[in-house]
C-alpha cells in the first residue's frame, strides 16, 4: 500500500483483535489539555539554545578577556629586572630586598640574579603558592662576596681588568701524581668443611 | 549594550516560535500514539490521557534534544509506557476497568461473548513479558509495519521480528482454550 514491507504475519486474526482493541480514541479535548498544561512552563532549549551566536560571541569575548589578563600579567613579570635597571642610572646592581627585609640571622644580602633566572624562580615560587608581591631574594651570599662580585662585574664591563691581576691557576696547582698499577693479591678460599666432618 | 540585549531577546523569541511549532507538530502526530500506548497498560481512559499529557510535559521540557521526528516518537513511547506502568503500580487496587463495565441489561450474547474474549485477551497481553508485550502493542496501533515499531523502539527490525513472532506464538497458547471451547 505504502511501499513498505509489511509484517508476514499482521494479516492474523489475533493481530487484527489487538488492533481493534487498541483502538480507542482519547477525548476531543486532550490536544488541547496538553497545549495548556505546557503553556505555563518554557520550552526546553537545550545545548541548542546554548550555541546561539550570542552565547557564541559572549564565550569568544572570555576567552579574548582571559588571554589577554594572561598576557599582561607575562608581559609585567618579564618586564621587572630590567625596568629596575633602567631606573638606576649608576648601572650597578643594588641589592633587590632593603636589609631591613632580610633575616638578620642570615646576614647576607640579596643580589639580583639575571631575569632569566629570577623569572624561573618567580614561576617555582608561584607553583609552590607563595606570594610573589613581595619580592624575595634570588640568590643569598655573603656582603663580601657581594662588593668582590659586583666590583669584578664593574670591572669586566669597563673592561678595565688587569690580566697581570689575576692569580695564575696552573702556576700554583700542584702536579697530579703519576698512575701507578694497583696490583691486588688473590684471594684464596678454603672450601667450607661440613659440620658433621668437626 | 542595549541594542545586544534586544537583539538577544529577539533571537530568543525567535527560537522559541520555531520550538513551538515543531513541537505543536509533534503533538498532533503523535498524541493517538502516546494515549493509546499509556490505555494499553491502565485500560482507563482517563488515566491513559493524564499520563500521556505528563509524557509530553516532560518532552516539552526536553524538546531540544528531540527535535528530530524518530528520536521523538522513540522517546515519547519509552517515557509513556514508564509513566503508565508506575501509575499502574501504584493504582493497583483500581479494580474497575474500562474494558468490563458493569454488565448492561440489554446486553446481547454476543456482545457479552465478545467482551469476555476481549479481557481475556487484555489478560494475556499483560501477562507476557514487558519487551514482548511493548512490540505487540506498538504493532497494534496505526497499523505500525516492523520498521516503525523498530525505530520506535530503537531496536534492529530482526530483534523486533523475533519478539513479534514470540508474542504471537505466547498469545495463541494462552488463548487456545478459549478457541478450543468455543469450537464445541
Amino acid at each position: 500500500m505504502d511501499g513498505r514491507e509489511r509484517d508476514p504475519l499482521s494479516g492474523e486474526p489475533l493481530d487484527r483483535e489487538i488492533a481493534v482493541l487498541l483502538a480507542v480514541d482519547a477525548s476531543p479535548e486532550f490536544v488541547a489539555r496538553v497545549r495548556e498544561r505546557v503553556s505555563a512552563e518554557p520550552i526546553g532549549r537545550g545545548w541548542g539554545w546554548s550555541w546561539s551566536p550570542a552565547w557564541v560571541s559572549v564565550a569568544v569575548l572570555g576567552v579574548v578577556l582571559v588571554a589577554g589578563a594572561g598576557l599582561w600579567t607575562r608581559g609585567a613579570v618579564d618586564r621587572g629586572p630590567s625596568t629596575r635597571a633602567a631606573a638606576d642610572p649608576s648601572g650597578s646592581r643594588a641589592p633587590t630586598v632593603p636589609p631591613a627585609q632580610v633575616p638578620a640571622a642570615s646576614r647576607s644580602v640579596a643580589v639580583a640574579a639575571p631575569a632569566s633566572v629570577a623569572v624561573a624562580a618567580r614561576r617555582r615560587e608561584s607553583a609552590a603558592g607563595t606570594s610573589t608581591r613581595v619580592r624575595t631574594a634570588d640568590v643569598q651570599i655573603s656582603p663580601d662576596d657581594a662588593i668582590a662580585l659586583r666590583q669584578l662585574v664593574d670591572v669586566i664591563n669597563a673592561r678595565r681588568l688587569d690580566e697581570s691581576a689575576v692569580p695564575d691557576l696552573d702556576a700554583h696547582a700542584t702536579a697530579l701524581p703519576a698512575l701507578e698499577e694497583i696490583v691486588v693479591d688473590r684471594i684464596a678460599l678454603s672450601p667450607l668443611v661440613a659440620l658433621d666432618a668437626q | 549594550m542595549h541594542e545586544h540585549a534586544a537583539r538577544l531577546a529577539g533571537g530568543l523569541v525567535t527560537l522559541d516560535d520555531a520550538l513551538q511549532r515543531e513541537f505543536e507538530a509533534r503533538l498532533l502526530e503523535s498524541s493517538t500514539l502516546a494515549f493509546r500506548v499509556a490505555y494499553s497498560v491502565l485500560r482507563q481512559r482517563e488515566d491513559a490521557e493524564d499520563v500521556a499529557q505528563e509524557a509530553f510535559a516532560k518532552a516539552y521540557r526536553s524538546f531540544a534534544q528531540l527535535r528530530d521526528r524518530e528520536r521523538f516518537r522513540a522517546w515519547l513511547v519509552r517515557m509513556t509506557w514508564r509513566l503508565a506502568l508506575d501509575r499502574q503500580r501504584s493504582d493497583r487496587r483500581r479494580l474497575a476497568r474500562e474494558s468490563l463495565p458493569a454488565a448492561a441489561a440489554d446486553a446481547t450474547p454476543d456482545a457479552l461473548v465478545a467482551r469476555e474474549r476481549a479481557e481475556h485477551l487484555w489478560s494475556a497481553i499483560e501477562s507476557l513479558p514487558e519487551k514482548l508485550r511493548l512490540a505487540i502493542v506498538l504493532s497494534g496501533i496505526e497499523g505500525h509495519d516492523v520498521r516503525e515499531v523498530a525505530a520506535l523502539l530503537a531496536v534492529p527490525e530482526g530483534t523486533v521480528k523475533s519478539r513479534l513472532f514470540l508474542a504471537r506464538k505466547l498469545l495463541k497458547e494462552r488463548l487456545s482454550w478459549m478457541d478450543a471451547s468455543a469450537t464445541r
